[in-house]
C-alpha cells in the first residue's frame, strides 16, 4: 500500500507467492527434512549390517538430496522472500521487524545446515572404518538441524495467524509462543517424514536392483510411515483446534472443495498412505509401484492443500488483527478513509482523483488494495474478476466495495474515500468488459 | 500533512521499530557482507576461470588445464552454496533498517528481480552438470563446455541485479524516472562502474584463492596441476588489483557530489579511509609483483592480510556511501527506532 505496486497481470500476484511457498515447502519437507532422516537410517542400517552395497546406495540419494536442495530447495526459500517483498512489501517488512532475531537464528541454523550437507555428502568416502561413526553423527546433526529450520519458521508462520496477546503487547515471545506453533511444528515434521517415504518409495524400488537391500529399506520406510501417518493426524487434529475460531471455519472453504469431497479425499489419501506403510513393512517382493506412485503424488498435494489453507485461513488479515492482506493496517482504517489512499502514497502518480484521470486512479487503487488477491484475468476463476465480478455494473461494484467486508468477511474493507472507491469501480468495470470483450470475440 | 509527505519520494517506516541498535546492525551487515562477497567473488570467477581453462586445455591439447577447470568447478560447486547461504544475513540486515529504500528499489526492478530466482536455479544445476559430468562427457568436450559457458553467463548477469538494487536504492531523486530493469541500468549513473570494480574485485580475490590452494597443495604433492594454479593464480591476482587502481577511482568519480566531496578532502574521516586503503592497495600491488618473481611464506602471507584488510575498508566505505547518500531523505523521514 505504501511501496511501488506490480502487476504480474494474468499470472496473478497472490498465485505466484502461493506457488512459489507450495514449492518450497514440497521440497524442504520431502527432500531437505524427510530425505535427509531417511538416508541417515539407511547409514545406519548399512553400518549395522556391515552393508557396503547399501552404504554406496545411500551415498547416491544423498548426492541428489544435495544438488536438489542447494538449487531448487535454497532458492525457492529465498524466493518466497523475494515475491513477498515485491508483492506484499508492508507485511513482510512488518515481520521482519517483528521477527528479525527469530530469521537471524534461522540464519545461523541454515549455515550449519549447509555446512553438515556439504560435510555428509564429500566426506562419505572419506571417513570409512573408525571414522565412520563420526560421519554418521554429522548426519544425524543434518537431520536435526533441517528440523530446527522447521521449528523456527513455523513460529513465524503460526504467529501470523494467531498472534496472541501482541497486537497489545508488540512482544516477540508473545508472538512466537503461540499456541498454534507447537502443534503446527509437530504436525509438519510427521508429514515431512510421510513426504519423504512417499517421495522416495516409488525412486527406490525404480532405481535399487538388489532384492535383499530393498527390502531392507523398504521395512524401515514402513517403519516410520505407520508411526508418522497416525501422529500427523494427532497433531494435524491439535493444530486445527488452535486456530482462532474464525479461521476454524474457513478451514473446507479454504481448500475449494465441499464438505463432503473434503472429508472423502482427506481420509481416502491417509488410509492410503498407511495402507503403503503397511505393504512396506511387510516388504513384498513384488511391490505395486502403481501405490506408491499414486501416495507420492497425492502427500504432495496434501502438503500443497495444507499451504493453501494456512494461506487462506487468515484471511482477512496477513498478520491476525493488525494488518490486512492486502497490507494495510487496521489502524489506518479511519485515516485512509478520510484522507484517502491515493494522498498517503508516496508512489501513486495520481494524488486526487478527477474525471479525466478516474480510470487511471482506479487502476492505482487496484494495484494497492486489491491486487494481493485478485487479477483482472487469470487461471484462478475463484478470484478473477473477469468471473467474480463479470457483467457487474459500475455502479454495482460502486455500491459493493464499501461494503465489501461485510458481505464477504474474507475480505478487507477497502481503505479509501468516497471518490476513489468510484474511481475503483470505473477501473474494475472497464478492464473486466475489456477482457471479457477480446474473449467474446475470440469465441465468436 | 498528506501533502508534506508527497514532497520527499521515500514513504514513511512502517510503524513497528527496528528491533535493535542502529550501530550493532551496521557492524554487522558491514561483516556479513564482506563474508558474502567473497564467496560470490569465488563463485563468478570461479566459474569462468573454470571454463576457461577447459577450452585452454582443449585448444592446447594439454591435461594440465583440464585438470585445473575441474578443480576449479568442484569448488565452486561447494562455495556457490556457501554464497547463497551468506547472502541471507546481509539482505535481512538491509531490509530491516533501510526499508523505507531497499523496498521501492526492490519493487522497481521487482520483475526481473524474481527471475533471479529461476535464473540461479538454471545456472547452479547447469553448473552441477558440469562438474559431475567431467569424465562422462570426456570425449563431448563442445556439449560439456557449454553447460559450463551457461551456468557462467547467468552468473556474470546475476550481479546486475544487485547493483542496480542498491545504486537505486541510494538514489531516491532518480525513482521517478525508473522504468523497470533495462532501463535503470543506464538511468543511475553508477551502475557500470561498480559492475568493473565488482569483477576486477572477484578475479583478484579468486586469483589469491587460487594461489594459497595451489601452494598448500604442492607442499605435499608435486602434481604440476598445482604448479599451474599457483602460477595463474598470483598472476590474476595482480593483473586485477592492478585494474582495481583505475576501476576505484573511475567508480568515486560517478557518486554523487555530497560522496565525492567527502571522500576527496571533505571529511577528514572518510579522506583517510579512502587514502589508507589506496596506500594499502599499492602496496598490495608491489607484494604482488615481487610474490611473482619469488615465491616466499611471507610475501604471501602480507599479501593475503592486506587483501583481507582492504576488503574490509572496502566494505566499511560502501557503508559509509550508504549514509552520505541517505542522510538527507533520513532526515527528512526518520526510521521508526526503538524507544529507551
Ligand atoms: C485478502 C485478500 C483479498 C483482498 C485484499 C481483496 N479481496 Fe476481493 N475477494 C477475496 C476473496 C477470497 C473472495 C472470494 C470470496 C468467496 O468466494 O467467498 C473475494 C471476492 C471478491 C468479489 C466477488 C464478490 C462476490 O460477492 O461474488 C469482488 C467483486 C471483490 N472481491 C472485489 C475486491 C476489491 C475491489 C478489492 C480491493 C478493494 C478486493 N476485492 C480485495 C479476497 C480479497
Amino acid at each position: 500500500m505504501y511501496f511501488p505496486t506490480i502487476d504480474f497481470g494474468w499470472l496473478g500476484n497472490g498465485n505466484l507467492i502461493g506457488m512459489m511457498a507450495v514449492l518450497h515447502v514440497m521440497i524442504n519437507h520431502a527432500v531437505a527434512i524427510g530425505g535427509s532422516i531417511l538416508v541417515v537410517s539407511m547409514e545406519y542400517i548399512a553400518i549395522k549390517r556391515g552393508n557396503e552395497q547399501l552404504d554406496a546406495f545411500a551415498h547416491r540419494l544423498t548426492k541428489y538430496i544435495l544438488i536438489i536442495t542447494t538449487t531448487v530447495g535454497a532458492m525457492t526459500g529465498v524466493g518466497i522472500w523475494f515475491t513477498t517483498t515485491v508483492i506484499i512489501p508492508d507485511a513482510i517488512g512488518s515481520l521482519l521487524r517483528i521477527f528479525h532475531w527469530a530469521w537471524f537464528t534461522e540464519w545461523l541454523v541454515f549455515v550449519s545446515e549447509v555446512i553438515l550437507l556439504l560435510t555428509y555428502f564429500y566426506t562419505w568416502d572419506k571417513w570409512r572404518g573408525a571414522k565412520k561413526r563420526l560421519h554418521f553423527k554429522i548426519g544425524i546433526a543434518l537431520c536435526v538441524m533441517s528440523w530446527v529450520t522447521l521449528v523456527i519458521i513455523t513460529g513465524i508462520l503460526a504467529a501470523q495467524i494467531n498472534p496472541g496477546n501482541w497486537v497489545e503487547t508488540l512482544s516477540f515471545w508473545d508472538a512466537f509462543l503461540n499456541e498454534t506453533w507447537v502443534p503446527s511444528t509437530l504436525f509438519r515434521t510427521f508429514a515431512a517424514i510421510t513426504l519423504g517415504v512417499a517421495v522416495l518409495t516409488p525412486l527406490t524400488s525404480l532405481v535399487m536392483k538388489d532384492k535383499k537391500d530393498r527390502h531392507l529399506v523398504f521395512r524401515m520406510f514402513g517403519k516410520w510411515l505407520i508411526v508418522s501417518v497416525p501422529l500427523m493426524i494427532v497433531f494435524g487434529t491439535w493444530y486445527l483446534k488452535s486456530l482462532p475460531d474464525k479461521a476454524q471455519t474457513l478451514v473446507v472453504w479454504a481448500t475449494g472443495m465441499s464438505d463432503y469431497a473434503f472429508i472423502i479425499i482427506n481420509v481416502l489419501g491417509l488410509l492410503v498412505i498407511f495402507i503403503l506403510g503397511v505393504t512396506l513393512l511387510n516388504a513384498k517382493p513384488k511391490f505395486p509401484l502403481v501405490l506408491a506412485i499414486f501416495t507420492g503424488v497425492f502427500s504432495l498435494a496434501l502438503i500443497a492443500e495444507f499451504e493453501i489453507v494456512r494461506e487462506n485461513i487468515r484471511k482477512p488479515y496477513i498478520i491476525y488483527n493488525y494488518m490486512y492482506g492486502n497490507g494495510t493496517l487496521v489502524e489506518h482504517t479511519e485515516k485512509l478513509k478520510k484522507e484517502g489512499a491515493l494522498a498517503n502514497s508516496v508512489f501513486a502518480s495520481v494524488k486526487e482523483v478527477t474525471e479525466e484521470n478516474k480510470i487511471e486512479a482506479g487502476e492505482q487503487l487496484f494495484r494497492m488494495q486489491c491486487i494481493q488477491c485478485h487479477s483482472i484475468d487469470g487461471p484462478r476463476k475463484s478470484r478473477v474478476l473477469t468471473s467474480r465480478a463479470k457483467d457487474w455494473s459500475e455502479e454495482a461494484l460502486a455500491g459493493f466495495i464499501p461494503n465489501m467486508h461485510e458481505v464477504r468477511d474474507v475480505m478487507p474493507p477497502a481503505l479509501m474515500n468516497e471518490e476513489e472507491i468510484k474511481a475503483l469501480a470505473a477501473y474494475i468495470h472497464a478492464a473486466v468488459s475489456e477482457a471479457n470483450g477480446v474473449k467474446n470475440e475470440e469465441e465468436q | 500533512m498528506s501533502l508534506l509527505k508527497a514532497e520527499s519520494p521515500v514513504p514513511n517506516d512502517l510503524g513497528l521499530a527496528i528491533p535493535g541498535d542502529l550501530p550493532f546492525f551496521e557492524v554487522i551487515i558491514v561483516i556479513a557482507f564482506i563474508v558474502h562477497i567473497i564467496f560470490v567473488n569465488i563463485l563468478v570467477a570461479g566459474s569462468v576461470n573454470s571454463v576457461l581453462q577447459e577450452i585452454k586445455g582443449i585448444r592446447t591439447k594439454n591435461i594440465i588445464y583440464d585438470q585445473l577447470a575441474l578443480q576449479f568447478a568442484t569448488q565452486v560447486s561447494i562455495f556457490k552454496s556457501i554464497a547463497v547461504v551468506m547472502g541471507v544475513a546481509p539482505l535481512l540486515i538491509i531490509s530491516t533498517i533501510y526499508t523505507q529504500y531497499f523496498y521501492p528499489s526492490t519493487i522497481l526492478i521487482g520483475k526481473m528481480w524474481l527471475l533471479m530466482i529461476p535464473l540461479t536455479i538454471i545456472s547452479f544445476l547447469l553448473l552441477y552438470a558440469y562438474k559431475f559430468s567431467w569424465k562422462l562427457l570426456q570425449n563431448k568436450k563442445r556439449l560439456h563446455v557449454s553447460l559450463g559457458i551457461g551456468g557462467a553467463l547467468i552468473l556474470l548477469f546475476i550481479p546486475l541485479l544487485f547493483i542496480t538494487n542498491v545504486a537505486s536504492m541510494l538514489q531516491p531523486e532518480l525513482w521517478k524516472e525508473s522504468r523497470g530493469f533495462f532501463q535503470s541500468l543506464f538511468l543511475y549513473p553508477t551502475i557500470w562502474q561498480r559492475y568493473f570494480h565488482f569483477m576486477a574485485a572477484s578475479f583478484a580475490v579468486m586469483g589469491m584463492y587460487t594461489y594459497w590452494w595451489g601452494r598448500r597443495k604442492s607442499l605435499k604433492d608435486t602434481d604440476p596441476v598445482y604448479i599451474e594454479a599457483k602460477q595463474f593464480g598470483k598472476k590474476s591476482a595482480f593483473l586485477f588489483t592492478f585494474l582495481q587502481v583505475v576501476a576505484g577511482p573511475v567508480l568515486l568519480l560517478s557518486m554523487n557530489a555530497d560522496v565525492r566531496k567527502a571522500f576527496m578532502g571533505g571529511s577528514l574521516f572518510h579522506t583517510s579511509l579512502l587514502g589508507v586503503s589506496i596506500v594499502l592497495a599499492i602496496l598490495l600491488i608491489v607484494i604482488l609483483y615481487k610474490l611473482l618473481k619469488s615465491e616466499t611464506k611471507k610475501l604471501f602471507i602480507s599479501a593475503l592480510s592486506i587483501l583481507l584488510i582492504i576488503l574490509l575498508l572496502m566494505s566499511w566505505i560502501r557503508h559509509e556511501v550508504r549514509e552520505i547518500s541517505l542522510a538527507p531523505y533520513i532526515d527528512q523521514q526518520p526510521r521508526t527506532e526503538q524507544k529507551e
